[in-house]
């Protein structure tokens, strides 16, 4: 089926280049999605932990390797992400920085944020 | 209160507490890949990293099961789907809710 129609489209999902505050916004949304399977992942670990020595061990090889590693700095990186944006979120309820102007610099604040904390949490835990 | 506002309160109450545990926690996965089970299992027999833990999993279970349910209103059409992944998504969470804290509490009072 082809589109017939010659009146003018709006802006099309797959080929319109989203603004910064929407994108951050969707991403917001799946990080947030993401980590409530991570919080099975943790639930399980200590289930492991729990369980004894062997069920421990098979985890802890994942992730003392480098795509455990990988993986929990991701993790991390993802929980900052939702933290920071959240409050931003938080900020918004009080009616404050809606204005076009401050969206841009609270952005690039809660993206800044979230990369210092990540870093800076990884350094500290070295 | 109507239903729309106490969900959108316990969203941010549930965001609040959870601001101090997430870099708290993060920490904690830091530290994992040079932990060995005897340095997690002793991080865990101090009362107050079991505790954190046990608090950051029911709060943050229950924030989660909130969001997952307004994914799931926002993208699947009211019906049986719906209701089906509604109830799966707080099963889930209260499932977390539930096990977390007994495992820790496993943990807290094993060797």
């Amino acid at each position: 089926m082809s589109w017939q129609d010659d009146r003018p489209m709006s802006p099309h999902l797959q080929i319109y280049d989203l603004p910064l505050t929407a994108k951050m916004s969707i991403i917001f949304r799946i990080a947030g999605a993401a980590l409530f399977f991570v919080m099975l992942l943790v639930v399980a670990a200590l289930g492991a932990l729990a369980a004894g020595a062997d069920a421990w061990a098979m985890l802890r090889g994942f992730l003392s390797d480098i795509e455990g590693r990988v993986f929990l700095f991701l993790v991390t990186l993802v929980f900052y992400y939702h933290l920071c944006n959240g409050v931003r979120h938080l900020v918004w309820d009080t009616v404050h920085g809606l204005e076009k102007s401050s969206l841009g610099i609270s952005g690039a604040v809660v993206l800044g944020a979230t990369f210092v904390l990540t870093l800076s949490t990884w350094w500290l835990a070295r | 209160m109507k239903k729309g506002s106490s969900h959108f309160l316990a969203q941010r109450v549930s965001a609040l507490l959870l601001i101090p545990l997430l870099p708290w926690f993060c920490f904690a996965l830091a530290s994992l890949p040079n932990s060995s089970r005897a340095d997690v299992a002793g991080w865990l027999h101090s009362p107050v990293n079991a505790l954190a833990l046990a608090a950051f999993i029911i709060v943050g279970s229950y924030h989660g099961a909130l969001g997952m349910q307004v994914i799931v209103e926002d993208y699947v059409s009211p019906g049986v789907a719906q209701r089906i992944l509604l109830l799966a998504g707080w099963a889930v969470a209260i499932g977390m809710m539930a096990l977390g804290p007994f495992f820790i509490f496993q943990i807290f009072s094993g060797p």
